[in-house]
């Protein structure tokens, strides 16, 4: 996580739908740009500076605690305002939003909210933002015991349809915490509800109802387990054995086959669920007690905690139930919810175990691509792409396919990886002509008909997905998709195809100005020619990317030296193929391929002739060289203009042995200003 | 020699040390103080074999270290104060036959000549003149220069006049050079000027065509100027104009010196020692040179004009005075550089852009006394010099010579066998490569033969000693891919017999395989449409049981010549090599494993690209099964190790 301040969320990436609709029937296609950086503040924020040094500091530092607290605080701070506009109310909304939208694991952020909400909008309106405190993070104990309260403070106990919703909310609460280690304050609400209810039902279906709870609670291995045992122990004898046994399923199939007496028979039951659970808890314990930090926060965890997090994981996965296990994943995905391993980990046990539970699959996969995973790190992403594919969902495929794309707007490489895996995609679900034939469509009409064609097509591509592609192309897209084409026309092409059509592209595609800066298509053009063993196109490619690539000089001479490598391989056969007088032409070639790579920097021909080209002049006289040399190696000062020279020189290779003729000068006009310059 | 050694008392243990560790700079400068310091020192009276040990001493230490300047000029002091002058002679002269560049060597040795005052004027004067072109133009060469004026002054045999006119052709060509004391000369010269020339003598010192330009063409005039009665104001008004022109000069100069101060400021240690020199040292020497490269690639250098496409174009004065400048600052460099190859090499480039071929070649050859055995650039470089001069057999021998010495380094065997290839492969031209079938195939290549040896006794020696790590040989299996004279079939099989050697544990043998197969499928592959039913048959055989798994590359190959390998089979070549590179394989850490996993799905995913063609005919047809499945299990699991250090992190 060293690099945490730098990491970008998928909430930094702009919207998405805009994308999927077609530009030309949606009305407004513009980008939306994100709230969280406005150009500029609003005029009723200009007196308070504090507030907008703060802002300013977060939106530089998005990932940055300290300074989100500063603004947090900031923003609290217009409370005191009195009265209180709506201007203002508008941005202490947006910056919780904000916040907790990146965040949403910040329950204590989300506390604040809700008695803010209260102060500013009354009590539905902060009831509302509490309930979605849940949705975004449904497995905080506090946010649930703080929504349970509320309801009970301000809901009418004697009406029997609130309660019941009530039940509900708690019945729904247990399902998200109630098996965490220690949820207890959660379960005693709840125990304490029911308790305390005035509901006139009679006190046998009181103690049924806690009964109902208490069997639940005392079966999972919490901190306060024993306690837990002692208050049902206590509730049990408000009970004969039969109604025991009238009310509780299990414990009427566990005895069913004892011989003993029913109280025996019931007890020893009980004791043996006191037994398991305290094993259970014993187990644990070791994890538990070292179980640290259980909140999240914005900082780097400690090695002994993921060391901890991944053998207490691993230690549930063999020996707790599907519930303990997603709950034990959900506790350490909150302080360890940017760590892609314990993501994975998630889904693969889900995926090994529960294969059928999609809907949960969908829902961790959602969380981890959507909201908590950096956009530098995208295991989880990639492999929700072939999730997907296995499990057949093209649709939402497709889509996730576009909204990755979008994602990666800022990282041209991973923008590429993932359209590649795209098209590979297409390439998988429709046959080769129809995947040759929209290509080759979609390709023409990005360059205006400009492309050289290798199949008879149609207007119309056959595939939608296709079409929809059209809506996305740019620049950087396009590459890849010609890469994709070409190598399908000969690498990924099943039949024999022609060799010279294919190479007669190649030839074409290379003097495209798009290309020239793509790595993937020279490198491809290079496997090509070496497959079909064509010595002087391959010499050709090579001379062209030489003179004109506007790739780093790193490639271009790794490139060449496979060039070179390859063709002191073949020497005898390249004279013969290339019709040469001799293997000496070979040599000569690899020589001046290595002189042109090797030399100092004065004299690398077409590393110049590159830049002159990038530079946009045509010209390539030596005084351009030079200053584009002066230009791309800073350290060399060589002021072609300016430099007074003796343009008689004597010879110093020589003696003098007569006199000389008086020295004549260039450039001496400027001698005197250069002198002053050296002077000072 | 040792029991005389101990009997002249001389039984120091720094010969021993040094005997033991013959590269060390150090103990040979201890070795030879410990001997000259022994005894009372070394004297004329010192005994015939401790002079003579002495003297073997030196020999051997400046055979070794030919560029310690200091040394030679130390050995020939030694000599001059054994009396032996004409050994010191022969000592100069043999130091600069090794460093005919040398400004120290250069200058101890005129020195030396001129104390000794046994000298003819002209040859002494000819002494002068060869130094003044090898070092006149070094940058620190002033204390030459100083010693010739004073040489002039003091010992011209012709007369005044000559002395004086000598004297001005020095300080002339002298306030040309950027030299760090450029002022000083020019100060000098400058006082030449105003006092050492008048109207009789003007002639001498101006040619006919500058005496024209400034009226005194005719020799009358000038006598007339000289009876004139205000001769002293127009010689005056003469030497002012004379003198702005040399302002000029001096200015220009100036600015050069300006420029290269900033390079020359950064050498530090301008002496040869074994120690490393700093990065910044070696990068001002790389800028330095670049600085004057470039300046001939300057207009008024124009050596390398576009419009001119022959390459002996004549030289320009200018031109040749950056070539020597260049020469002299790439010998000085080297000096101290020595032992860096890559100066040598940028030396080898820059004479060979400047056509001066051969040249080039013997600084290569030069080269190899000073870098290290084990550093192979400048020899590699060497053997493409030889081959560009088409004299293949003598590179053949030198790629021998380093065979026999670097047998064990896979970079030398890549020349080597393509000289054998390009010399000795009978069956390179007679095929025509990845096509051919029928009874040509039974004699195998003979590259592919040679690789197949060396590999074979590396293994064997390893099985024997236990000690050899081979691995780094894996490089083999991407050289066999760029040979085009050896069948695929024969590069299939190549690799078949290497499937369960010590190559299977490395990244490269199997990268290399599957991008034979990813290449070659032209060759390889089935139509998979035909056996949709074997294929997936066999992948789940294959993915059940290891053991078929071992024999699959043999089962392709055992199957007739030319036989096609369908995709299910390459998977299965995956998953092996899969398995082999990331868990078996202790001796990689997690990082290398990590990347190998990358490396490997990458490769895969491109195979996988067309394997569904074939088993999902519509997009409607929902089943999927096989290899999107695997792909989704390997990211998911593969990622997955316990190491909490691993790059996943």
């Amino acid at each position: 996580m060293e690099d945490f301040e730098h990491w970008q969320f998928p909430v930094d990436s702009k919207n998405t739908k805009v994308l999927l609709q077609d530009p030309s029937t949606s009305t407004d296609n513009k980008e939306k740009s994100l709230p969280s950086v406005p150009k500029e503040y609003p005029s009723f924020l200009k007196d308070f500076p504090q507030w907008t040094t703060a802002r300013t500091r977060v939106n530089e530092n998005l990932n940055n605690i300290k300074c989100w607290e500063e603004l947090m605080k900031c923003t609290e701070n217009f409370l005191m305002i009195k009265p209180l506009n709506d201007n203002f109310k508008k941005v202490i909304h947006s910056t919780f939003n904000e916040l907790l939208t990146r965040f949403p694991l910040f329950f204590g952020y989300w506390k604040k909210f809700v008695s803010i909400e209260f102060q500013l909008n009354g009590l539905d309106a902060s009831i509302s933002i509490l309930s979605r405190s849940l949705d975004s993070f449904p497995n905080s104990i506090e946010l649930w015991i703080d929504y349970a309260s509320i309801l009970i403070t301000n809901n009418n106990l004697n009406d029997e349809e609130s309660v019941e919703k009530l039940r509900a909310v708690f019945r729904r609460g247990i399902t998200k915490v109630g098996w965490q280690f220690l949820s207890h304050p959660f379960w005693d609400k709840y125990i304490s509800f029911e308790t305390n209810l005035k509901l006139n039902n009679g006190t046998y279906d009181k103690n049924c109802r806690l009964y109902k709870i208490y069997s639940q609670v005392i079966k999972i291995p919490l901190h306060q387990y024993s306690r837990y045992l002692t208050e049902f122990n206590e509730l049990r004898k408000n009970f004969t054995s039969d109604q025991l046994l009238e009310i509780d399923e299990e414990l009427k199939i566990a005895i069913k086959e004892s011989t003993k007496d029913k109280r025996t028979a019931i007890n020893e039951y009980f004791a043996s669920i006191f037994s398991i659970t305290s094993q259970g808890v014993a187990a644990r314990w070791k994890y538990e007690s070292k179980f640290k930090p259980n909140y999240f926060n914005l900082v780097p965890l400690q090695h002994a905690s993921l060391e901890i997090f991944q053998q207490y994981l691993k230690f549930e996965e063999l020996n707790g139930t599907k519930q303990q296990i997603i709950t034990l994943y959900e506790r350490v995905l909150v302080p360890a919810a940017f760590y892609e391993k314990f993501w994975i980990m998630y889904i693969r046990w889900l995926t090994t175990n529960h294969a059928d539970d999609k809907e949960k699959i969908n829902e961790v996969y959602n969380r981890a691509i959507n909201i908590f995973l950096p956009l530098s790190k995208n295991h989880v992403r990639f492999s929700y792409l072939f999730y997907l594919e296995k499990i057949g969902e093209y649709d939402e495929l497709n889509s996730t396919f576009l909204i990755f794309i979008n994602f990666f707007s800022q990282s041209p490489e991973l923008k590429s990886a993932i359209f590649t895996k795209f098209l590979n995609f297409l390439r998988r679900s429709m046959s080769y002509e129809d995947y040759i034939n929209d290509m080759n469509i979609v390709l023409k009409k990005y360059f205006k008909g400009n492309f050289p064609s290798s199949t008879s097509n149609t207007e119309e591509t056959k595939s939608s997905n296709f079409k929809k592609l059209t809506y996305i192309l740019d620049d950087s897209l396009v590459c890849v998709m010609i890469n994709s084409y070409i190598n399908s026309l000969w690498l990924f092409n099943n039949k024999h195809y022609n060799k010279s059509q294919v190479l007669g592209i190649f030839v074409e595609l290379s003097i495209k100005e798009l290309l020239r800066s793509n790595e993937e298509f020279w490198v491809n053009y290079f496997n090509f020619t070496k497959a079909i063993q064509n010595y002087g196109a391959m010499k050709k490619m090579i001379h062209l990317l030489r003179t004109t690539g506007r790739l780093s000089p790193q490639f271009i001479n790794d490139l060449s030296n496979l060039y070179i490598d390859y063709f002191q391989s073949n020497i005898k056969k390249i004279a013969l193929d290339v019709k040469l007088p001799s293997t000496m032409e070979v040599h000569k070639e690899i020589f001046e391929m290595k002189q042109d790579i090797q030399s100092p920097i004065a004299f690398q021909k077409s590393h110049k002739l590159r830049i002159s080209s990038t530079e946009g002049n045509k010209s390539t006289t030596t005084d351009q060289f030079d200053k584009v040399l002066h230009r791309s190696n800073g350290n060399i000062g060589f002021e072609v203009d300016e430099r007074p020279l003796v343009s008689n020189q004597l010879p110093i290779y020589e003696n003098l042995i007569d006199t000389p003729n008086l020295p004549t000068f260039k450039n001496v006009e400027k001698a005197s200003l250069i002198a002053n310059q050296i002077g000072s | 020699m040792m029991s005389e050694l101990e009997d002249y008392n001389i039984s120091d243990d720094k010969l021993l040390h040094l005997l033991k560790d013959p590269d060390s700079l150090p103990k040979w400068m201890d070795a030879i103080k410990s001997i000259e310091e022994s005894n009372d020192g070394i004297t004329k009276k010192s005994s015939t074999i401790k002079k003579s040990l002495l003297r073997s001493v030196y020999l051997s230490l400046l055979k070794r270290f030919p560029n310690l300047e200091n040394y030679w000029i130390r050995f020939a002091n030694l000599e001059l104060s054994l009396g032996n002058t004409s050994g010191a002679e022969i000592v100069f002269l043999n130091a600069l036959k090794m460093l005919p560049y040398s400004l120290k060597i250069w200058v101890e040795f005129l020195r030396l000549r001129i104390n000794l005052s046994n000298f003819e004027y002209s040859e002494m004067k000819n002494l002068f003149k060869s130094a003044e072109l090898k070092i006149g133009s070094h940058y620190h060469s002033s204390e030459f220069w100083e010693l010739y004026l004073d040489f002039e002054e003091n010992y011209n045999a012709v007369s005044k006049e000559n002395m004086k006119y000598e004297i001005f052709l020095i300080l002339r060509k002298v306030i040309e050079l950027p030299l760090h004391q450029y002022s000083y000369f020019y100060s000098k010269f400058s006082n030449f000027l105003s006092e050492e020339i008048n109207f009789k003598n003007i002639r001498a010192f101006l040619t006919q065509a500058d005496l024209a330009k400034l009226g005194l063409a005719n020799e009358e005039k000038v006598k007339a100027l000289m009876k004139a009665e205000d001769s002293a104001a127009q010689l005056k008004e003469l030497k002012v104009k004379v003198k702005k022109i040399f302002t000029d000069l001096y200015i220009s100069n100036a600015y050069e010196v300006f420029k290269i101060y900033q390079y020359e400021s950064k050498l530090k240690r301008q002496y040869f020692h074994t120690t490393a020199l700093p990065k910044q040292e070696l990068d001002a020497w790389d800028s330095y040179l670049n600085y004057l490269e470039i300046k001939l690639l300057a207009p008024d250098a124009a050596f390398f004009s576009s419009s001119s496409n022959s390459k002996k174009i004549n030289k320009t004065v200018i031109q040749n005075n950056l070539i020597q400048r260049i020469i002299l600052t790439h010998e000085r460099c080297l000096i101290s550089t020595a032992l860096y190859d890559r100066f040598w090499v940028r030396y080898f480039w820059f004479l060979i852009n400047i056509d001066h071929f051969a040249d080039a070649k013997n600084i290569l050859m030069r080269a190899s006394n000073y870098i290290p055995v084990s550093v192979l650039s400048t020899k590699l470089l060497l053997i493409d010099a030889e081959n560009y001069d088409g004299n293949y057999l003598t590179s053949r021998d030198m790629i021998m010579k380093f065979l026999a010495k670097f047998s064990k380094s896979p970079s030398v065997w890549k020349p080597f066998l393509d000289s054998e290839n390009l010399l000795l492969n009978s069956s390179n031209t007679s095929r025509t490569g990845s096509g051919s079938t029928g009874n040509e195939s039974q004699q195998k290549d003979y590259v592919l033969k040679l690789m197949d040896q060396s590999l074979q006794s590396l293994l064997d020696y390893k099985s024997a000693t236990g000690i050899n790590n081979p691995l780094n040989f894996d490089v083999f299996f991407q050289y066999v891919l760029s040979y085009d004279n050896i069948s695929v079939s024969e590069k299939l099989a190549f690799f078949k017999d290497y499937e369960s050697s010590i190559f299977k544990n490395s990244a490269t043998y199997w990268t290399s395989l599957l991008k034979f197969l990813v290449f070659n499928k032209d060759n390889l592959f089935v139509d998979t449409t035909t056996t949709t039913t074997t294929t997936t048959t066999t992948t789940t055989t294959t993915t059940t049981t290891e053991n078929e798994t071992e024999s699959s590359l043999k089962s392709i190959t055992s199957q007739k010549t030319e036989t096609p390998i369908s995709y299910s089979e390459i998977k299965v070549l995956f998953d092996q090599s899969y398995q082999i590179l990331t868990n078996e394989n202790p001796s990689n850490n997690a990082n290398q494993r990590y990347n190998n996993k990358l490396k490997l799905f990458h490769l895969f995913e491109n195979i996988i690209v067309n394997i569904q063609e074939n088993r999902i005919k519509a997009p409607e047809a929902k089943k999927i099964n096989g290899s999107i499945d695997e792909l989704f299990e390997m990211h998911v699991n593969s990622m997955l190790t316990d190491d909490i250090n691993s790059a996943f992190w």
